[in-house]
């Protein structure tokens, strides 16, 4: 069963073996792949003595690598994979489909050296307002080192982090804005790390453009959600009262006129009482019966003007934000390919 | 002095003028009548025209009217003639609390009947209270009671008990025309006249009139 997974580890190697220029590389990789190990590292360090591409170089001690790992030669297998580690910080065995041999070998040789490898953002592109939100950046690093942190282009600089970190996923995070507190301009940017040990010291960058945008400001409001107006002239309910109250003054006034009539020169005539007493009577008929005449609703204008109150407060507090954010920028960050020097 | 407390007086009325202005209602209109005295002989029925002006401002009320009358006896066998009566009554007003809708009047009544021996002449002060009541909008009513004091007769005498009752409603028939206003004005009056014997005097009148309403 080992036999089986040491065997997959070179097969992943003599994948690609047509890609290879140099002969003595390739001959190297097909003994690789019989499992002939004495062949295969005699070849693969013939092979590093010759003129090799960058790549083909890589493949020569990854291949030298492996094959001392699965002949249990620790030292020499470390020190093909240092090689190769310094050659190529990002690469990555898989770790399914190698033997744990290999990848236990490969570990012990990356933390010997002080790399910074994956240097990234969490995602694709991150948009967000400048000096409002943040944006982290990740990377990971193999030792415990000094690690100085800065972002660097045509608009300006501006340093992220500069600190002591352990091992393992460092996080930095940035705030938008260069030094001097400004949003930085359009254009090409770099993202450098570099880390600093005792002794030793590996620099690496990330390739960044930042597009800039004017931050969107928001609408005033025209009325307040669920907070409708209501009529400030309402129907009042229909009341007898002013049919009461004329019926009681007619009572009062007619009764009483009636009442202190001077009996010893006769009644005067009713029809002045009558005419009187019917008009007011009907008045107050009319004011109880005829068609409510719509009066001022205060509760109802008081609520209005609360709620106008409310909006102009409202529509202050939008216009002083969007004063602020007329002064902002939208950055939208995104990793881009390095540009060959 | 004089000139000084014109001034005076000039500046504390037109100061308050310029800051409210007054309402001011006129009416005219048809009356009718009735009127008795001494006995059930004497006994009158007329109609004729009425005219009225009521200034308000601020707490403060000035109002004047005349009615002209033309009466005759209810029997036709009376011996009595008719005659007819200018009557003219002018008040001051005044509420005492803004909230409350009243106010207390103290003013002169004037009744000249032509000819001269027609009817009593009088003129009596008027002391009384008004109360307003708003049925709603375009519907008012007021009553007012005043005591007549200190009357004085054509014929001699005095009246030791004599008052007023009246009542009025008025009604804006028309929003569109909110100046126009209906008024009915009902007025019963009583006086107990003595000379040497009693010859009492009572009438009662309703006034139905077209009132304008202005702010000038």
């Amino acid at each position: 069963m080992k036999r089986v997974v040491l065997l997959s580890a070179f097969i992943v190697l003599a994948a690609p073996v047509g890609a290879q220029s140099n002969a003595t590389l390739k001959r190297a990789l097909d003994a690789g792949a019989s499992l002939e190990y004495p062949t295969a590292l005699r070849l693969a360090r013939r092979a590093i003595q010759e003129r090799l591409t960058a790549p083909d170089l890589r493949l020569a001690y990854q291949l030298l690598g492996t094959t001392y790992a699965a002949m249990d030669s620790g030292t020499q297998a470390q020190g093909a994979f240092r090689q190769l580690i310094l050659l190529d910080p990002e690469f990555e065995f898989d770790a399914s489909n190698i033997s744990p041999k290999i990848t236990a070998q490969y570990g012990l040789a990356l933390a010997q050296l002080l790399v910074v490898r994956h240097l990234g953002t969490d995602s694709a592109s991150t948009s967000f307002v400048a000096g409002r939100s943040l944006m982290s950046f990740r990377f990971v690093l193999s030792q415990r080192a000094r690690v100085v942190t800065r972002l660097v282009g045509t608009g300006g600089t501006a340093l992220l982090d500069s600190s002591v970190a352990d091992p393992g996923t460092v996080r930095v995070t940035w705030n938008g804005l260069l030094a001097g507190g400004v949003a930085p301009t359009a254009g090409r940017y770099r993202m450098t790390v570099q880390a600093t040990s005792t002794g030793d010291r590996f620099s690496t960058e990330l390739p960044l453009v930042i597009a800039v945008a004017p931050v969107d400001t928001a609408p005033h409001l025209i009325h307040l959600e669920g907070y409708d107006p209501l009529p400030e002239m309402v129907t009042p309910p229909r009341s007898f009262r002013p049919l009461g109250i004329a019926a009681l003054l007619t009572g009062l006034v007619a009764g009483g006129s009636l009442a202190a009539e001077n009996g010893a020169i006769g009644h005067v005539a009713r029809r002045e009482v009558v005419i009187g007493a019917s008009a007011t009577l009907l008045v107050g008929l009319v004011a109880s019966f005829g068609h409510p005449v719509q009066v001022p609703s205060t509760a109802n204008i008081r609520y209005n003007q609360l709620v106008r109150d409310q909006l102009t407060r409202q529509n202050q507090q939008i216009s002083t934000a969007n004063l602020v954010r007329r002064q902002e920028v939208e950055l939208t960050v995104t990793p881009a390919p390095a540009v060959a020097p | 002095m004089n000139r000084h407390g014109l001034a005076v007086l000039l500046v504390c009325v037109a100061a308050p003028l310029s800051a409210q202005h007054p309402v001011v209602k006129a009416s005219a209109g048809i009356a009718f009548a009735d009127y008795r005295e001494q006995s059930k002989v004497l006994d009158f029925r007329g109609s004729g025209s009425a005219g009225r002006v009521d200034v308000t401002w601020r707490r403060w009320g000035l109002v004047a009217g005349v009615e002209r009358i033309t009466f005759t006896p209810t029997d036709p066998d009376s011996p009595a003639q008719g005659f007819r009566a200018i009557e003219t009554d002018v008040a001051v007003r005044y509420r005492p609390r803004r909230t409350l809708p009243a106010e207390v009047e103290v003013g002169a009544v004037r009744r000249t009947p032509t000819p001269k021996d027609g009817a009593q002449a009088l003129r009596a002060f008027r002391i009384g209270a008004v109360a307003h009541f708003a049925l709603g909008e375009g519907a008012e009513v007021d009553t007012r009671a005043a005591w007549l004091a200190g009357s004085k007769f054509s014929g001699g005498g005095s009246a030791g008990t004599a008052f007023t009752l009246q009542l009025r409603a008025a009604y804006r028939p028309l929003a569109r025309f909110g100046w126009a206003w209906l008024v009915a004005d009902y007025s019963f009056e009583r006086f107990d006249r003595v000379t040497v014997v009693p010859v009492p005097l009572q009438g009662s009148s309703v006034r139905l009139a077209l009132e304008g309403r202005f702010t000038p």
